[in-house]
């Protein structure tokens, strides 16, 4: 069985760590976020291939860049997760921002941009237009809702099979 | 050994040599013995079958000395050795076998022997720890922190052990492989393996180090991990207790070791375990440990133990039997409280002297014979039969119901009188036989306590029936009954049909012995008698002659209805009769005449009775002349008799 490291990735409060919480369940607390600045979890997925991969989830604290700690932690990521809250527009330049950064360290890796918080459907803020532009340009998109559930899986699938593709 | 020699090339003397074959014969001239050995050592090299020949000549030699160096030949050669073996067996397992079999036997049975002394070593450890006040110590945690006693044990005997062992990419993270004891649960390694990798990064950035420093220890609790980094791997070991100094250099060698063997392996891992399972046997060197000497004599020893609790044991029996003893005898002594108490309560039971005992209890007293059984009361208090001892006298009790039974007894009245004790007073009620009566009035007045005999409500036998009788049979006011002695009898008038019915009415009074009814006489006889007096009294006179006497037709015609009413009356009173006409004659004058006279006289009444509508056969006649020949006219008459018929009532 194959495993495959992936990032969480995000600006402050765009529900990175509920999307964990809603996929997985957790062997080590939230607090280390508030100590080291991640936190790593594991978890199975199937393959359309029928085969399982594991994925070891790297929940990095977020904020608008990466400190040099937490680029370390990219290391070795052979994906990862780039996620923006759809009710704060400002989340998604800070998503762009992190993409190019992760890109300049990790160089060109499989991922898939999670729009959360698509419960709050009355305080939708995102472009269509911006996004419509980024989804010509390659970006996987998803919306999600770590509070009702909508999309969590699917995103996670849909990049382990995006890094399956580089298997 | 065979040598091959080469051959020198024999010069051609008919033309002059080309510049290259002038070099070949100058080198030969002035290196010839060196240029004829290394052409040797060419050949050599180049020839398979001579460098087998040669390696076979040092392979003994460079085996021994490779393995004073340590383990590297023997870990290169477990491989392909391994492999030759696996396939040796696949295809003939028998040649195995064979080889095996003598030292098999030996094997197990020392493996056997190995196993079997473990056990008892360990058997004799767990005893030793289970009856030492430390063992007990260890149970208690075991049951209080819920991990086993045998991991408690091993725990605290144990200096250390290498609990789990991780082999981690160092910039992913990802975990290449993991092994850990046996004894330890299973948690996420891969998540683990992440964690330690972010803090070993994070601890290498916060204070900045250099990119060949690392963590190296973490310690927490009786935990301790130690951190081991190679360029591809870089290897934790989780220790419980205190790692020797020596753990630590055994951990590098192993990760050297593997970085040795599994060099591009290591290099190339993109997250698959499995290429890396072959390192597995190499990991496990790690998971080391080593137990510690227990300090015996610190405690009492388990002899001691076992004195002490039995000890404990037997002063906890003693101090039951005494707390028994105790109960069982405040139990005995409150049971034969009870029995005392229940002999007082009960009527009839009067206890004069008690002994109290330890084993029997003593009890004299007085009993009416009447009283409830006391080897009930005995059973009631729980007491044996055996352990009460008890002596009763006789007395009469004046407890009414006791009174009561007591002239039931002697008494002895019948089924229909009842008795009943009111103040002192015997009450008899019903009826009964005179001489039971008497009798009973004579015994009662004689008993202690009853004061008086009140039979005023008890009717003798004969006035009992005689109620019975006037009861069933209303008799009509003519009709006087009496019963003496059982026997009835009636007397006076009654309707005929009255007097039929007594037997039947009187059947249900079995006790009525006998029925006088001589002195009973029905209406209806009364009046066939009456009527029959008046007609018998009747005379019907005539003349000199045979003629009717003046006023002598009425006279008739009005014994016609007595006469009918008679024969109506005879048939009721069964008394069926015949009426005789007396004709008479007086004795004047001839004799002849004077019969003739009256039996014409006879006859005329007859005669005319029937032609007033009465029937010819009820009649019978006879004479009667007198006897002295002198005129008398009252002998001139037909006078009538009723008679029985024959076979009827007179």
């Amino acid at each position: 069985m194959m495993t495959r490291k992936i990032c969480m990735i995000g600006d402050f409060a765009v529900g990175k760590t509920s999307l964990v919480a809603r996929f997985v369940h957790s062997t080590f607390s939230s607090e280390y976020h508030s100590t080291i600045g991640v936190k790593v979890d594991s978890k199975l997925i199937e393959l359309p291939s029928g085969d399982d991969l594991k994925l070891i989830l790297w929940d990095i604290a977020g904020n608008d860049a990466l400190s040099s700690v937490e680029q370390t932690y990219l290391r070795g990521a052979a994906g990862f997760l780039l996620v923006a809250d759809s009710t704060r527009r400002e989340t998604l330049d800070s998503a762009i921002r992190l993409k190019q950064q992760t890109d300049t360290i990790l160089g060109e890796k499989p991922f898939v941009l999670v729009l959360n918080k698509i419960d709050l459907d009355n305080r939708y803020e995102l472009a269509p237009d911006r996004l419509q532009q980024l989804e010509s340009s390659g970006w996987t998109q998803v919306k999600g809702s770590a509070l009702s559930g909508q999309g969590v899986e699917n995103a996670f699938q849909r990049l382990g099979e995006k890094m399956a593709v580089t298997l | 050994m065979h040598r091959k020699i080469p051959k020198t090339p024999a010069t051609d003397v008919t033309r002059p040599p080309a510049p290259d074959e002038a070099l070949d014969s100058l080198k030969r001239l002035l290196l010839g013995e060196e240029q004829q050995q290394l052409e040797e050592i060419n050949e050599r090299l180049e020839d398979p079958e001579l460098r087998s020949e040669d390696l076979a000549e040092v392979l003994p030699d460079a085996v021994r000395l490779s393995d004073n160096k340590g383990d590297e030949l023997t870990d290169a050669l477990e491989p392909p050795v391994t492999q030759c073996i696996e396939r040796s067996i696949q295809r003939d397992p028998t040649n195995f076998a064979n080889a095996l079999y003598p030292v098999m036997g030996p094997a197990i049975r020392q493996s056997i022997s190995n196993t079997l002394k473990g056990l008892v070593d360990n058997i004799n450890r767990s005893l030793e720890q289970s009856f030492s006040l430390q063992g007990l110590k260890w149970r208690l945690e075991a049951r209080r922190s819920g991990v086993p006693f045998a991991e408690i044990v091993l725990r605290h005997t144990l200096a250390f052990r290498v609990e789990q062992v991780f082999l981690i990419q160092p910039g992913s993270g990802l975990l290449m492989q993991h092994v850990q004891d046996e004894l330890v649960a299973k948690a996420d390694a891969d998540a683990i393996s992440g964690m330690l990798t972010a803090i070993t990064q994070f601890v290498k950035d916060a204070f900045k180090a250099e990119e060949n420093e690392g963590l190296e220890t973490v310690e927490m609790g009786d935990h301790t991990v130690l951190l081991v980094h190679g360029p591809d791997a870089y290897l934790a070991a989780v220790v419980r207790g205190v790692p020797p100094t020596e753990l630590r250099r055994d951990c590098q060698g192993v990760l050297e070791n593997l970085h040795a063997r599994f060099r591009t392996r290591l290099a190339e891992f993109e997250g698959d375990p499995a290429s890396l399972e072959p390192l597995v046997p190499l990991l496990e060197r790690c998971l080391q440990s080593r137990t510690r000497e227990v300090t015996r004599h610190k405690g009492p020893s388990a002899a001691f133990i076992i004195a002490l609790l039995l000890m404990l044991a037997l002063a906890a029996w003693l101090g039951f039997k005494a707390w028994q003893h105790h109960k069982d005898a405040r139990d005995w002594q409150n049971r034969q409280q009870h029995l005392v108490q229940l002999l007082d309560d009960e009527t009839g039971v009067t206890v004069t002297d008690v002994v109290y005992g330890d084993r029997q209890l003593q009890i004299r007293g007085l009993r009416d014979p009447l009283a409830r059984s006391t080897a009930e009361l005995v059973n009631e208090a729980g007491i044996d039969s055996d352990q009460v001892n008890m002596q009763w006298r006789t007395y009469h009790d004046l407890e009414p119901r006791f009174v009561l039974q007591r002239a039931r007894q002697k008494l002895a009245p019948p089924g229909s009188v009842s008795l009943e004790l009111q103040d002192g007073v015997l009450i008899a009620r019903g009826y009964a036989d005179p001489d039971w009566l008497g009798r009973a009035r004579l015994i009662a007045t004689a008993m202690s306590g009853v004061n008086g005999f009140n039979d005023e409500q008890l009717d003798p036998l004969d006035t009992h029936l005689l109620k019975q009788v006037n009861a069933l049979l209303s008799p009509p006011p003519g009709v006087d009954a009496r019963v003496r002695e059982k026997v009835l009898s009636l007397s006076g008038n009654a309707p005929l049909e009255w007097i039929q019915n007594i037997d039947v009415v009187l059947e249900p009074l079995s006790m009525l012995e006998g029925i006088d009814r001589r002195e009973l006489v029905s209406e209806e006889l009364l009046k066939f008698e009456q009527l029959q007096s008046r007609i018998e009294n009747t005379f019907i006179y005539f003349s000199e002659r045979a003629e009717l006497g003046q006023g002598e037709q009425h006279k008739l015609s009005l014994l016609l209805p007595d006469i009918e009413a008679l024969r109506l009356l005879g048939s009721e009173v069964d008394r069926a009769f015949h009426v005789l006409l007396i004709g008479s004659a007086d004795g004047l004058g001839p004799a002849e005449i004077n019969a003739q006279l009256a039996l014409g006289r006879a006859l005329l009444v007859r005669d005319y009775l029937i032609g007033l509508g009465l029937p010819g056969d009820i009649f019978r006649w006879q004479t009667r002349v007198g006897q002295l020949p002198v005129l008398d006219p009252a002998l001139r008459r037909t006078e009538f008799r009723i008679v029985p018929q024959e076979g009827g009532q007179p």
